[in-house]
C-alpha cells in the first residue's frame, strides 16, 4: 500500500497523469496471474493422476 | 570574475490546451499500455522468449507430420516446470483417404497411468482395430495429460476441428478438484470458468509468459527451499484440501467441470464431429476414505465404509453398494469424481446428438463380484488396472461399432477374450506399473509401507522395469533391450510380443513391421506376417519387402495377392536371380484358381495346383489341393502320386 500512495504522490507532484493506465493495465495482469495461480501444494498432488 | 548562477529561464508562455487536445492526450496515455505491451510481446517474440502454445507442431523428426506440442500443456500449469508431457504420435499433416483419425481427450487413466504407452485403453483400442481391419488405416492420437481437467479438454477441444477428426473419444472428471486449474488448487476468485478462460486465452502471449514466470520466481523465493517441504506441504494438505459433500467447492468442482464440457461438446457438436464420453468409474470397495468427518457418522466416509463392509461380509449386496458409493461421496479428500460428475455427463450426452454417451461403468460392474468395483478391475482410487483397461478399450469399441464409425459387416473380429490373450503388454510394462503402484502407495494419502524385497536375483524384466521407474532408461530402450534379450534366447514368440509393442508406439517404422513379419513367418503365423509384411512394403517398397510377401502369399495359396509383389521384385531384382519363370508360373495359378472356384469338385485343376506348387517345392498349399482331389476320389493315381513327392519334401 505504501508503494501506491508514492505512486500516486509522483504522479501528482511531477503531473504524470499519462503513466496511470499503463500502471493499471500491468497491475491488473499481474493480479490476474497471482489469483489464478494454482496453490503451492497443487504440484505434490499432481503425480497422484 | 566571479561567476554567477545563470538566471532562471524565463517561464514559456503555455497556451491553454483546446478541448481537443486533451481528449486526443487522454486518448493516447490510455492506448500507451497496449502498445507498451504490443512492443514487448513483439520483442519477447523476437528474441525468442516463451513459447508458442499450439496443439500440434510440424514432427521434425517425420517431415509431412504433425505431433502434439510438447509445450501445449505450459498453458494450464501456473508453473511450467510442473507442466506434464503427453504422448507424442505422430498423424500425416494431410489425412490420406479412408484413413479412420481418432483423437483421444482427457487425464492420467486416458493416458494409461501408472503403464503408459500400451498399457493406455486407446492403444488396446489400435491393436484391436489393426488387427481386425488389417488392410485400414488408423490415426488414434492420444492428447490426454496427467493432472489436467475439463479446462484443458476444452482447449484443446478448440483446435481439433481443423485437423478431420472422425471420433473424439473423452475420459475425464476426476480431477476437477485437484488437478491444474481445479477449484481446489486455485484461490476462491479464480473458481468462475469465464475468468480461467481469460486467464489461459491471454498466456497465449509472451508477455503473460514473461508475467508468470516472475510470480512464479517471486512464490520460490519467498517459499524458500527447504528440504522437507513437501513433508510438510502433505501434512498441511490434509487440513486444507478437504472439499465436504455438498459444499460451496464441491459445488463449483461439478458446476466448472458441467460448463467446460457443455462448451466443449458444443465446440464439437458444431463441426458436426461424433463425441464418445465416457462415464467415470472409481475404487469402491477396496480404497477406504481418504479423510473422514469426525462427529455426525451421517457425514462420516468412514462409518459409512465400515457399514458397507458389514453388510457385504453379511451378503447384502445392494446395500453394499449403496454404502461404498456413499463413502466415496462423503471422502473429504475428493480425488475420486463424485456421483454428480457422471449425472452430469449423462446429460449432457443426453442433450447433444452427436455425443455418446460410453457406459464403461457398466463394463466394470459386469466383471466386478456384485457390480461393486474393486481391486479385480482398479490398481488403486481411479486408476484401472490392465485387465481395467482392456475394459475400458472395450467400451469405446462397442460404441463406435454401434455408432458405425466403424463397421464390421460380418467379418471376424478380434474378440475382447483374443484381444486380452493377444495384446503386446510386455512383462516389462506389466511390472512397471506394479511398481509404480508401489511407490505411490508407499507415500500420502495412502501410506501403505513397501513390501520387503525380494532377496534373489533379479530376471531381466525385473531390471527393466526397475530401471524405467527411476528413468535410468527410456521406453523404446528398454523394449530394445528386451527384444535382443529374447531373441538371444531363441524365444521368436516373446521377441515379436515386444515388436509389436514397439509397433503401437512407433506405427510408422516399415524396419519394424518387417522385423514383425519375419518373427510371424517362423511362429507359422502366416495372416498376421502377411498384413506385417504389406504394412512393411507399403511404408518402405523393397525387393526384400517383396519377396518375403510374395513366398509368404504363396505359401497361403494367395497367388492373386502374390503376383504384384513379385513383379515389383522382378523389377527391382539386385541379384540379377531370374523371377520371369516364376512370374509366369503365378499367373498360371491365378487362372487355374479361377477356374476352380467355378468347378470345386474338378479334380483335374486340383491337381494342376498341386503339381503347380511343388514345382517350386510350396508342400503347404500343394498338400492343400492334393488333400482337395483325394477327398473327390480316394484312388486318384495323381494325387497319390504327388503326395508321395510331398512327403519325401518334407523328409528332406
Amino acid at each position: 500500500m505504501e508503494f501506491l500512495k508514492d505512486f500516486w504522490l509522483f504522479v501528482r507532484e511531477r503531473k504524470r497523469y499519462w503513466l496511470l493506465p499503463l500502471f493499471v493495465v500491468l497491475l491488473l495482469l499481474g493480479l490476474l496471474t497471482v489469483f489464478t495461480t494454482g496453490s503451492a501444494l497443487a504440484p505434490f498432488i499432481y503425480s497422484l493422476f | 570574475m566571479k561567476k554567477t548562477a545563470a538566471p532562471p529561464p524565463p517561464p514559456v508562455d503555455r497556451k491553454p490546451r483546446s478541448q481537443k487536445q486533451l481528449r486526443l492526450f487522454k486518448g493516447i496515455a490510455l492506448l500507451l499500455p497496449f502498445l507498451f505491451l504490443a512492443l514487448l510481446e513483439g520483442a519477447l517474440r523476437l528474441f525468442g522468449y516463451g513459447h508458442d502454445l499450439r496443439l500440434f507442431v510440424e514432427d521434425s523428426q517425420h517431415p509431412g507430420f504433425l505431433v502434439m506440442n510438447q509445450f501445449a500443456s505450459q498453458k494450464y500449469f501456473t508453473e511450467t516446470a510442473n507442466a506434464t508431457f503427453g504422448n507424442f504420435e505422430p498423424f500425416r499433416k494431410h489425412k490420406a483417404d479412408g484413413t479412420l483419425r481418432i483423437f483421444v481427450l482427457g487425464e492420467s487413466t486416458t493416458i494409461g497411468y501408472p503403464y503408459m504407452h500400451n498399457g493406455s485403453f486407446h492403444r488396446w483400442l489400435q491393436y484391436r482395430l489393426t488387427r481386425t481391419f488389417p488392410e485400414k488405416e488408423f490415426e488414434i492420437i492420444n492428447l490426454a495429460l496427467t493432472a489436467v481437467n475439463s479446462y484443458t479438454v476444452f482447449g484443446f477441444a478448440q483446435e481439433l476441428a481443423a485437423y478431420q477428426p472422425d471420433a473424439v473419444l473423452v475420459y475425464t472428471g476426476h480431477n476437477e478438484y485437484y488437478g491444474a486449474l481445479g477449484v481446489g488448487s486455485t484461490s476462491s476468485i479464480a473458481r468462475s470458468p469465464k475468468l480461467v478462460r481469460f486467464v489461459l486465452r491471454l498466456r497465449e502471449y509472451r508477455v503473460m509468459q514473461l508475467i508468470g514466470n516472475v510470480v512464479a520466481s517471486l512464490k520460490r523465493t519467498v517459499s524458500g527451499q527447504s528440504p522437507d517441504l513437501r513433508e510438510n506441504l502433505m501434512k498441511r494438505m490434509a487440513a486444507d484440501q478437504q472439499i465436504p459433500y455438498q459444499s460451496a467447492v464441491y459445488q463449483q468442482g461439478i458446476d466448472q467441470f458441467a460448463t467446460n464440457m457443455n462448451d466443449f461438446f458444443q465446440v464439437l457438436s458444431e463441426q458436426n464431429i461424433p463425441v464418445f464420453i465416457s462415464n467415470l468409474v472409481s475404487n469402491e470397495k477396496d480404497l477406504k476414505p481418504f479423510v473422514s468427518a469426525s462427529g455426525n457418522p451421517a457425514r462420516s466416509a468412514q462409518a459409512h465404509y465400515q457399514l458397507a463392509k458389514t453388510n457385504y461380509a453379511s451378503g447384502r449386496f445392494k446395500e453394499a453398494k449403496q454404502a461404498y458409493v456413499q463413502a466415496k461421496e462423503l471422502d473429504l479428500l475428493r480425488f475420486r469424481a463424485p456421483e454428480a460428475m457422471n449425472q452430469t455427463i449423462q446429460a449432457l450426452a443426453n442433450r447433444y446428438p452427436h455425443v455418446t454417451l460410453v457406459d464403461t461403468k457398466a463394463y466394470f460392474a459386469q466383471h466386478s463380484p456384485h457390480g461393486i468395483l474393486g481391486q479385480e478391475t482398479l490398481l488403486e482410487h481411479v486408476h484401472p488396472n490392465l485387465f481395467g483397461y482392456a475394459l475400458l478399450s472395450d467400451a469405446f469399441y462397442e460404441s463406435l461399432k454401434k455408432r458405425r464409425i466403424i463397421t464390421t459387416d460380418g467379418r471376424p473380429e478380434l474378440s475382447f477374450a483374443q484381444l486380452r490373450q493377444q495384446m503386446p503388454i510386455t512383462d516389462v510394462d506389466s511390472l512397471q506399473g506394479a511398481y509404480e503402484m508401489m511407490i505411490l502407495r508407499e507415500g500420502w494419502p495412502f501410506n501403505e509401507p513397501m513390501p520387503p524385497e525380494e532377496k534373489r536375483p533379479k530376471t531381466i524384466e525385473e531390471q527393466l522395469a526397475g530401471g524405467l521407474v527411476v528413468k535410468q532408461i527410456s521406453w523404446h530402450d528398454a523394449m530394445n533391450q528386451l527384444a535382443a534379450h529374447y531373441a538371444n534366447a531363441n524365444n521368436p514368440a516373446k521377441t515379436l510380443q515386444v515388436t509389436e509393442a514397439l509397433l503401437l508406439e512407433y506405427p510408422h517404422d516399415a524396419g519394424l513391421y518387417t522385423q514383425a513379419g519375419k518373427l510371424a513367418v517362423t511362429l507359422d503365423r502366416n495372416d498376421q506376417a502377411v498384413t506385417y509384411l504389406k504394412k512393411a512394403f507399403q511404408l518402405e517398397n523393397s525387393f526384400e519387402r517383396a519377396q518375403q510377401l510374395f513366398i509368404t502369399l504363396l505359401k497361403q495359396d494367395r497367388p492373386d495377392e502374390a503376383l504384384p509383389y513379385l513383379q515389383y521384385a522382378s523389377s527391382h531384382n539386385p541379384s540379377g536371380f531370374n523371377l520371369n519363370e516364376l512370374q509366369s508360373f503365378v499367373k498360371q495359378l491365378v487362372r487355374i484358381k479361377q477356374q476352380y472356384s467355378k468347378d470345386t469338385t474338378n479334380v483335374d485343376l486340383s491337381n494342376q495346383l498341386a503339381a503347380g506348387y511343388l514345382k517350386f517345392a510350396n508342400a503347404r498349399a500343394a498338400t492343400k489341393y492334393v488333400q482337395k482331389t483325394l477327398r473327390q476320389d480316394r484312388q486318384n493315381p495323381i494325387a497319390l502320386k504327388l503326395n508321395q513327392q510331398i512327403q519325401s519334401l518334407k523328409n528332406q
